[in-house]
């Protein structure tokens, strides 16, 4: 029954350790990849660092208390896991929520994926050493940043997700203002798309880069982005539609090829796919009801689905019939499109790791920790800052033997 | 796929070892042994198109330790969960890993919290609970929190 | 901060030279850290540099509670950081534990964490979940009046 304690570090030549902090689960990762020469030969993840046990402190919270403390599972998906939760919730009860509350979850879902996607967008910038994308990506996110604040009062962590609905209303005078800052980012959201689309030195760097096929994105269950720019069309809004989704008119984005060129673009798409979705909702706002009022958690079960901006969020809630869970799984995106490392970064070259593992957009703070490095033996020692210089280089080195300046074009 | 339709086809196939109910349009639960666990699953993949293996709960139930896979199935909003429930003092569920590596971590996770040895698990060692910590699961009922810090708190190379 | 004299004072107020760690917060915390290096906020304007290792640091700025795997980590990475040296708790995590206080596998808010090792430990709180930009600046340019 019990079990053994360490996993075997990989015998190869070298092993580079990569983490140890990964705090967008609830879990945290730490990675070792075995490296002979140039090549990834072996990739093992330890995620003990960050085990806070949220799930158990979850049984010890009320149903009202819960939300709040979902959100803090993770930073950047706040709204995603207290409203998956209310969608667990909900599917227990077998209720409706009122109309008015289910675009004001819309609202707060779209725009943090537009804010998560445009920091994934200057993050994957940086690891390849464009900088500038980095720095605009991160400036026309604070906009975005600022529209929540004005609905919501807080930058990220909103609070508003309650089950059978939401906590507060979200004042319609800011609308004018929010619809200023969408025609903003779209139009600097198209310029990078262009730019993206058009550089040489991008396609040169990423095409073929960590590739992973429909069959792996299946096997090893990988979600959202990353599953759509390897062609499988999943997306849970579209799927179980919750919230508003079913009523609005957007498309899933999908491109054919599954490496980091096309989990970038699947991305840019999207973010305009979500602008689109916002609009329609600053436009249609129903007015009514904000939630069902107090509710009695009957015995049963329930399970939750929602598109987070790194792909399906499952929360699993099974209730006793007292006012605190009596287990809730949770089940964060990022920790079946990490596992897939395993197939996308086998075989690679060590320089293109970094983005590698920064396409499925685990977490920007697992790369920026200080790395502790595990060096085996006399082995020199490698910090992951030294992996993102090594992937700038490479980048540097196709952008002069295409004779360009290594960074986008921007118009 | 009507979660109705794989209702009725389910128990066709399989009869009294799997009761299985649809509790919504989208959501169906199915409860088996564990010995019946490897034929159900490799009978839903060829079955079912789209089907993923989605994620996996755990819970210390009265009867035992139940496990409780996910099993999302793309482009449709039905989710199957198989509930297995493995006896107490020595839980043992057959792994699902050798068929889908997504399952890999989360019963590596599942080993940790609640001590469910999956038997044909390729790489059985700890994910989540650090390497230093005593072998006692979180997640049970018995699980004692002060003691817990006791017995963590006396190790010196903490 | 017993080796430090006024001199190396005064150079670390001119340009602080920050390290960031996390242990085991939920990301929030960073993504605001990181979000006062971009044009918005430019912290480096004050001469506040980000860098990737203890050694090179003056100021480490600390988010999330110390979970168990993470404390030795954070100890070590404190005792390497030259003198004089401060810290800066970052969020309700930092200051108190936050939404984890009951957590089992919580070692501790990271202030307890460093006394253990280091008991004159200088330190301040910025409490907020998470703070805003503007807040984690102020903290700092607080930190640095205070030294
Ligand atoms: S203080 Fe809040 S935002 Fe910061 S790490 Fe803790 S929970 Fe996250």
């Amino acid at each position: 029954m019990s079990s053994p304690t360490s996993s075997p570090a990989p015998t190869e030549r070298r092993v580079v350790q990569i983490g140890p902090f990964h705090p967008l689960l609830e879990e945290p990762v730490g990675f070792s990849l075995g490296v002979e020469g140039e090549t990834v030969v072996d990739v093992d993840a330890r995620m003990d660092y960050i085990h806070k046990g949220i799930e158990i402190l979850a049984q010890q919270r009320t149903y009202d208390m819960l939300p709040i403390l979902l959100e803090r599972i993770c930073g950047i998906c706040s709204v995603t896991h207290s409203v998956c939760f209310c969608n667990a919730a909900e599917d227990l009860l077998q209720v409706e929520i009122p109309p008015r509350a289910s675009y004001i979850r819309t609202i707060i879902a779209e725009l943090e994926r537009v804010h998560s996607h445009l920091l994934w967008v200057g993050l994957a910038g940086h690891f390849i050493g464009y900088n500038t994308v980095f720095m605009w990506a991160w400036k026309y996110r604070e906009p975005v940043c600022d529209v929540f604040e004005m609905l919501t009062g807080h930058r990220q962590n909103s609070a508003l997700p309650m089950v059978g609905g939401v906590r507060r209303d979200i004042p319609e005078k800011y609308f004018d203002e929010a619809r200023k800052t969408l025609d903003m980012v779209d139009g600097k959201v198209q310029m990078l798309t262009d730019a993206v689309l058009d550089d040489p030195v991008l396609a040169a760097r990423l095409k073929g880069v960590g590739v992973l096929t429909p069959e792996e994105v299946m096997a090893w269950g990988v979600v959202g982005p990353t599953a759509r720019a390897s062609g499988v069309d999943t997306d849970v809004r579209r799927d179980e539609p919750y919230a508003a989704y079913a009523e609005l008119d957007w498309d899933v984005c999908t491109t054919p090829n599954g490496d980091v060129f096309d989990k970038a673009v699947v991305r840019l798409l999207e973010l305009k796919e979500s602008i689109k979705i916002l609009r329609q909702c600053f436009d249609n706002m129903p007015s009514g009801d904000l939630n069902l009022g107090t509710l009695h958690m009957p015995r049963g079960e329930g399970i939750g689905r929602y598109e987070a901006p790194r792909g399906e969020d499952i929360h699993y809630l099974r209730s006793n019939g007292t006012n605190m869970p009596e287990r809730l799984k949770v089940r964060a995106p990022s920790y079946t499109n990490i596992a897939s490392f395993k197939a996308s970064c086998i075989g690679e070259k060590i320089s293109d790791v970094t983005i590698t593992l920064a396409a499925c957009d685990p977490c920007y703070s697992c790369t920026e920790r200080a790395a502790v490095v595990r060096g085996d033996g006399d082995q020199p020692e490698r910090t992951f800052g030294d992996l993102v210089r090594l992937s700038q280089a490479e980048t540097r080195r196709l952008a002069s033997e295409m004779g360009r300046l290594p960074d986008l074009q921007l118009k | 796929m009507d979660a109705n339709d794989l209702v009725g086809r389910m128990t066709e196939a399989y009869g009294d070892d799997v009761a299985c109910v649809a509790r919504s349009h989208k959501r169906v639960y199915a409860s088996l042994a564990p010995e019946h666990l490897l034929a159900v699953f490799d009978w839903l993949m060829e079955e079912v198109p789209g089907l993923r293996f989605g994620t996996s709960t755990c819970m210390d139930l009265r009867e035992g330790i139940g496990v409780f896979h996910h099993l999302p199935v793309n482009g449709t909003p039905l989710v199957i969960t198989l509930k297995v429930v493995a006896p107490k003092p020595d839980p043992r569920v057959p792994s699902l890993t050798p068929r889908v590596p997504a399952a890999g971590w989360i019963e590596r996770e599942m080993a940790d919290m609640v001590g469910v040895v999956f038997e044909g698990h390729p790489e059985p060692y700890r994910l989540v609970k650090a390497e230093s910590f005593p072998d006692t699961f979180p997640l049970r009922r018995d699980f004692d929190v002060a003691r817990f810090k006791e017995d963590i708190g006396e190790q010196p190379d903490f | 901060m017993t080796s430090s004299t006024p001199l190396l004072v005064r150079a670390l107020k001119k340009s602080p030279w920050v390290f960031h760690v996390g242990t085991s917060g939920c990301n929030n915390c960073d993504i605001e850290i990181a979000d006062c290096l971009t044009p918005r906020f430019d912290v480096e304007r004050f001469g506040i540099k980000l860098v990737g290792s203890p050694r090179h640091a003056d100021v480490m700025l600390i988010t999330g509670p110390v979970s168990q795997a993470c404390r030795e980590p954070l100890q070590q990475a404190w005792l390497e950081m030259p003198r004089p040296r401060a810290a800066v708790m970052i969020g309700a995590c930092a200051c108190s534990m936050g939404a984890y206080k009951d957590a089992y596998s919580v070692a501790g808010p990271p202030d307890k964490v460093l006394l253990e090792v280091d008991p004159d430990a200088k330190y301040i709180y910025v409490p907020g979940c998470p703070p805003k930009p503007e807040t984690i600046v102020m903290g700092v340019v607080k930190l640095l009046g205070a030294l």
